[in-house]
């Protein structure tokens, strides 16, 4: 049997923030644009956020991808129409003009600067209507902003992509504006095509340029799609992945994360709307660590106790006045991607140094300290054979005990395995996403962030798109 | 998703499984139970290679005699895990009991 054969002006692989803002704009210039998603087409609203069935449903390897290492790193991505887009937690930020200005320096990015990006970060916060609560953040939010406020630290309230109705003030009220709200409605308009449940496997190549992208769907049918340009934004993981199985050298190293430990809170009191999305972040120690309250639906306290259940387990009957908060560094050590033949899943390691572990403790620590400035009564962290924690002197342990065999880490950010900029040899692409080698194969995702954020990356990864987008079609 | 009535290593995963929510969340009902084990299950079998090689070779050595166990032969078997010094098998027991725990707390089960 033939394979299936369609063509277009330019292929999309992936529909997350790259991928469908790149549909998007692409396609309303006038592009025939078709859009390879490997998950499932499923409404926002199809599962409810956070939850079991939102992991099944949404979630890469259902929600557990692991990086080797010691220790390993959990991490997830969104394996759907949207990508992670529709399952995060829609906080915005724009990158910290700092490293904007280090990752011009280190990676000899041409025309970024924070100038350069305002504008694209101005286009990214009208569509995705960035805003701040309507009204009172939630309490488990709040706990920050209390402890952060008695400790003399910045806390910030951190905007989201929501649609708040007129006149509503409670932080249930919004509408996340996932990129199967906006970006994919858009593309589609424009006529572009949107083909779900259908994995990439090679870009097709004729000497330095793309041809195609050949893709099997769910069903085991094979789809070519022949195109002019081929733009790969299917994330930190699987966009280097899939070029080294195209035969694209020098890409997937320095992976980098946000790498995160998780403390439990318990309260003297109920914390009410603790299964909302929390806002606030401490900034005292930023960009190279981040304090945050997680999503604390019972689910994901009883997870986070589970390093030590046996003598955590009995308290988890007061997880209404439990939260989840965590402690985030931009790492010193890094990462790889390596695509396997025959295996379809690639192999991510990620080296977490010494100085992080210490980092981490640090992190551990200060979160501690300011949650018991909050008022809270008992802490739990994410750390194997480590008791609750009921007096601020006895934080100190946390030195000890942040270890590579004790410390469950995690994250939910990830970049830079296919970094930009005119430096080829710490560059898979020009400053603009153009493979080196290629004249029409172009990266448009988190991959091409040089550097951790310190922040929530998806602002950054959008606003780095849309600044590509428009240097291509000037550039046709 | 394969039976584990004809898979030893899935029997396996089922049998720590049972036994970590008899122990974890005594007071489950039948179907909270059922609903846990089986997104365990579910979870393992969608496992990338990398990590499936993992699972599968620490559960190779912590598999021999389990099943023919009786519930506190288990638990004992569960709780010697707990202090193992063999990175591999605490890693093991936390990913399951990490697994059963967000499953069986479940806003299914806690917020409705």
């Amino acid at each position: 049997m033939s394979d299936e054969r369609i063509t277009a002006d330019v292929v999309v692989v992936g529909s997350g923030a790259g991928g469908a803002l790149t549909a998007a704009t692409l396609a309303e210039a006038g592009l025939d644009v078709v859009v390879l998603e490997e998950g499932p087409w499923l409404e926002a609203d199809a599962t409810e956020p956070f939850s079991k069935a939102e992991m099944t449903a949404k979630y890469r390897d259902r929600g557990i991808s692991v990086s080797l290492g010691q220790p390993p790193v959990a991490y997830v991505e969104g394996r759907c129409v949207g990508g992670s887009t529709e399952i995060n937690s829609g906080l915005y930020h724009r990158t910290p003009p700092e490293l904007v200005s280090e990752w011009r320096r280190d990676y000899d990015i041409d025309d970024f600067d924070v100038d350069d990006l305002a504008v694209h970060y101005e286009g990214v916060e009208k569509a995705l209507t960035v805003s701040q609560l309507p009204g009172p953040a939630p309490a488990h939010s709040s706990m920050l902003d209390t402890g952060g406020g008695r400790l003399g630290w910045d806390v910030v309230q951190v905007p989201r992509w929501m649609a708040y109705p007129e006149g509503e003030t409670s932080f249930r009220s919004g509408v996340k504006q996932t990129m199967t709200r906006t970006f994919i409605p858009r593309s589609t308009a424009a006529g572009a095509r949107i083909i779900a449940g259908c994995r990439a496997t090679k870009v097709l190549r004729r000497g330095s340029r793309a041809i195609g992208v050949a893709c099997v769907r769910d069903d085991g049918r094979r789809l070519v799609v022949d195109a002019d340009h081929v733009f790969v934004c299917a994330g930190p993981i699987h966009t280097p992945a899939l070029l080294q199985r195209s035969g694209v050298r020098g890409v997937g190293r320095g992976l980098k994360m946000h790498v995160t430990i998780k403390v439990v809170a318990r309260f003297a009191d109920e914390v009410p709307g603790s299964d909302a999305v929390p806002v606030h972040q401490v900034k005292e120690f930023a960009p190279d660590l981040t304090l945050g309250t997680a999503i604390s639906l019972p689910g994901h306290i009883a997870m986070t106790l589970a390093d030590d259940w046996a003598t955590n387990g009995a308290d988890m009957d007061d997880w209404r006045r439990m939260a989840v908060y965590y402690a985030a560094i931009r790492t010193q050590g890094a990462g790889r991607v390596i695509a396997v033949p025959g295996i379809k899943s690639p192999f991510v390691t990620y080296q977490v140094t010494d100085r992080d572990l210490s980092h981490l403790a640090r992190g551990a620590l200060a979160l501690g300290e300011l949650l018991f400035a909050a008022g809270a009564q008992r802490l739990y962290p994410s750390i194997a054979d480590t008791p609750p924690i009921d007096r601020p002197d006895d934080l100190v342990r946390l030195w000890g005990a942040t270890t590579r065999g004790r410390a469950s880490l995690m994250t939910i950010h990830l970049f830079s395995s296919v970094r930009m900029g005119e430096r080829r040899d710490r560059t898979g692409t020009n400053s603009f996403g153009q493979v080196w080698g290629f004249d029409n194969l172009y990266v448009n995702d988190a991959s091409l962030i040089p550097d951790a954020p310190g922040v929530n990356p998806q602002g950054t990864v959008m606003a780095i798109a849309a600044r590509n987008c428009q240097r291509f079609l000037a550039d046709r | 998703m394969p039976s584990p009535a004809r898979n030893p290593l899935l029997r396996f995963h089922q049998a720590v499984a049972e036994t970590l929510i008899a122990l974890d969340v005594p007071d489950a009902s039948e179907a909270r139970r059922a609903d846990a084990i089986e997104f365990v299950l579910g979870q393992i079998a969608a496992l990338p290679l990398h990590t499936a090689t993992g699972v599968r070779a620490a559960a190779l050595t912590l598999m021999p005699g389990f099943e023919r166990r009786d519930a506190a032969g288990r638990i004992a078997a569960i709780h010697k895990w707990e202090r193992s010094k063999l990175p591999s098998t605490r890693l093991y027991l936390r990913l399951l009991r990490s697994l059963v725990l967000f499953a069986a707390y479940d806003t299914t089960w806690t917020l409705r």
